[in-house]
């Protein structure tokens, strides 16, 4: 019963430590200290099709930001594109839209003057199927808004 | 013999008289006309009242914009004009919202934070910028509501979302007050259910300027929100001075229109700095300024507790302006007119209310950097003080219009500075004018950035230009231009 349980324990860390692995195995190379990528977050799960990429940059850069859709077996190339900047303070902004459900990627490297990539961040997010028409929330019937309720009513009662 | 030539002398000179004096009455007669014929020409204020166009009501009391959060982090502004189906999106969202009023429970008092959570989900708000009486917008608006509403003085947003479709929220800003009104028959909430996620999903497909909070966009928290980018048909126009105090005539022509005994006891001073001031007694005033702006103000009568309704006095004021002015100046440059503001004020024991109007030009809001466009004071039937500042631009010809046309559906608009570029490139000097740090600081300082046509009053009061203009929480105005991003011009907030 024990072993039983250890395997299991097992499993669980075997699945939490490899299921972050393609974070940090898409990418080898380093994280840049003067980009910052300020959206998507990290994981961050999106209940429409699209998705906003903004990356905050504190030194003269040239980045190339590459949108990929992550399947099981392959990486497939959405859009890519190259932004410079000499200031010491810019962003690179972009919304994706009319994605469909599944995990992306966004890559945002830093290029040399020779074009290579010499930095990179990644992140991935989740596309959902738009779920909010059946999201119903019912934040009046707390004790607050009954007492509200109640209020208004006995305001109404004796005018 | 003598005699005789004398009297005929006499009767020579009595013909000539008779012939001079016939000719004397011909001449005096003639001036007399001209003058009828001056007086006609200058009363034309008067004479053109019954022709001149005025607005409806309805047409100048529309929401600024309407807000649709798509749920997600993601919003846009329309404009309450946006096309949608045969009408309006506001046609459509009123008519939603009259469904609920139609259809309603009950009504109650609720808390902002529940009305913030409730908005948290897809929802869509159209907001005023001032307060209206709200059984006044449902009479106007013939929007019959099922239960007592009285409890519910003043709105200036309606809202709903799809997340409490059973519910309708009024807020009142000024208050700080929300409210809900509840419908209770499931088969109603179902079919409003069904229209709020409709047009929430069909605005989503369509082509829309993409809103995010600052936060998203600059990782600083700020939740004011921003457009990613700008797209605008808007240009830079030069225009003229709408009233001249060179040209004698158009100017008592203008002024008669003020003074209901016209201008013989009124008293006529040119100031040294160019403006012309005219007084009847104590009691009237009006300034023509030398940049061709007006002034007019006159004592409240001592009528005893005049209080006036929203509509009515609106209806004075747009009167008013039809007869002292004019409406045709405003349609005939391009600019759709609406009601910007509107407060009560008092004097004494009369309560009236203070109206201001704004301009749309090319979809953009005209904002001038001083000053109002044009506004009313109103007291029952009477109007006691009227302001007029308005740039006139060339008309939009045919021709212009036909290309416009073509330019549109080659999808030839142009692209303003995004204005996340705007703050980065201008962040240094922002930091100077409202000392404040850094950007971080400055950016989360920010309460508000729109795109309007600027009217810069001071440096170039005779053009309009698309502009960037951001507010400061602390209510510093900036003005940047909206291609190059340049600062225009800056204002510290206002001392009441």
């Amino acid at each position: 019963m024990s072993r039983r349980k250890a395997l299991i324990a097992l499993a669980v860390i075997f699945c939490l430590v490899f299921s972050s692995v393609p974070a940090f195995a898409a990418t080898s190379l380093a994280k840049d200290p003067y980009i910052t990528v300020v959206s998507p977050t990290k994981n961050a799960v999106m209940k429409t099709g699209s998705v906003l990429v903004s990356v905050k940059m504190t030194a003269p850069r040239t980045i190339r930001m590459s949108f990929y859709e992550e399947t099981k077996s392959a990486r497939r190339l959405i859009k890519t594109e190259k932004f410079s900047s000499s200031r010491s303070l810019s962003y690179y902004t972009r919304q994706l839209t009319g994605l469909d459900p599944g995990v992306y990627c966004v890559n945002i490297s830093t290029l040399n003057s020779a074009g290579r990539a010499i930095y990179a961040s990644e992140i991935y997010v989740k596309v959902q199927k738009r779920t909010s028409d059946s999201v119903k929330v019912d934040v009046f019937n707390s004790q607050n808004s009954s007492s509200s309720f109640w209020a208004t009513l006995l305001k109404k009662l004796l005018g | 013999m003598l005699r005789r030539i004398e009297k005929k002398y006499i009767e020579r000179i009595k013909n000539v008289l008779i012939v001079v004096l016939f000719l004397t009455a011909v001449l005096l007669l003639s001036f007399f006309w001209q003058d009828a014929v001056s007086l006609r020409d200058l009363t034309p204020i008067i004479m053109d009242e019954e022709n001149s166009y005025i607005p409806e009501a309805d047409d100048l009391v529309r929401p600024r914009y309407i807000l649709f959060n798509y749920g997600t982090d993601i919003y846009t502004l329309f404009a309450a004009d946006e096309p949608h189906e045969s009408g309006t999106i506001y046609d459509e969202v009123k008519s939603i919202a009259a469904e609920y009023i139609g259809s309603a429970y009950t009504s109650e008092q609720i808390e902002a934070s529940q009305y913030q959570e409730v908005m948290s989900y897809a929802s869509v708000v159209m907001r005023f910028d001032y307060n209206i009486p709200l059984l006044e917008y449902l009479e106007q608006n013939d929007i019959e509501s099922s239960i007592d509403l009285s409890d519910i003085p003043g709105m200036t947003s309606i809202g709903f979302s799809s997340a409490s479709s059973e519910n309708l929220f009024f807020v009142n800003r000024q208050t700080n007050t929300y409210y809900r009104i509840v419908v209770d028959d499931e088969e109603k909430i179902s079919e409003l259910s069904g229209r709020i996620s409709e047009l929430i999903a069909e605005k989503e497909s369509s082509d829309y300027i993409p809103y995010y909070n600052m936060s998203d966009i600059t990782g600083v928290e700020n939740d004011a929100l921003m457009p990613l980018y700008m797209s605008s048909e808007a240009v830079s126009v030069s225009g003229n001075r709408e009233f001249s105090i060179e040209n004698e005539e158009e100017l008592s022509r203008t002024a008669s229109g003020f003074f209901s005994s016209g201008l013989d006891f009124v008293r006529k001073i040119t100031e040294n700095k160019g403006a012309v001031l005219y007084m009847y007694g104590t009691s009237q005033s009006l300034i023509i300024n030398e940049d061709g702006s007006l002034e007019y103000s006159e004592n409240v009568e001592n009528y005893p507790h005049v209080s006036s309704d929203f509509y009515g006095s609106l209806d004075t004021a747009t009167e008013y302006i039809a007869t002292h002015g004019g409406w045709e100046n405003i349609y005939g440059s391009g600019y759709v007119p609406y009601l910007k503001d509107a407060h009560t004020i008092t004097n004494g024991e009369s309560t009236g209310y203070h109206f201001e109007f704004g301009l749309e030009y090319d979809g953009a809001e005209v904002q001038y950097t001083e000053g109002e466009l044009l506004s009313a004071d109103v007291y029952g039937s009477q109007v006691t003080s009227y302001r007029r500042d308005l740039l006139i631009l060339p008309e939009k010809e045919q021709n212009e219009e036909e290309n416009m046309q073509e330019d549109e559906q080659n999808g030839d608009e142009w692209y303003a500075m995004a204005p996340i570029d705007v703050l980065t490139n201008n962040y240094e000097k922002i930091c100077r004018i409202v000392s404040i740090g850094s950007f971080e600081e400055m950016t989360a300082d920010v309460s508000s950035i729109r795109f309007c046509c600027m009217r810069d009053r001071e440096n170039d009061p005779l053009k309009i230009r698309p502009a960037w203009r951001i507010i400061m929480s602390d209510g510093h105005q900036l003005w940047f231009d909206a291609e190059s991003g340049r600062l225009l011009h800056h204002k510290p907030a206002e001392v009441n």
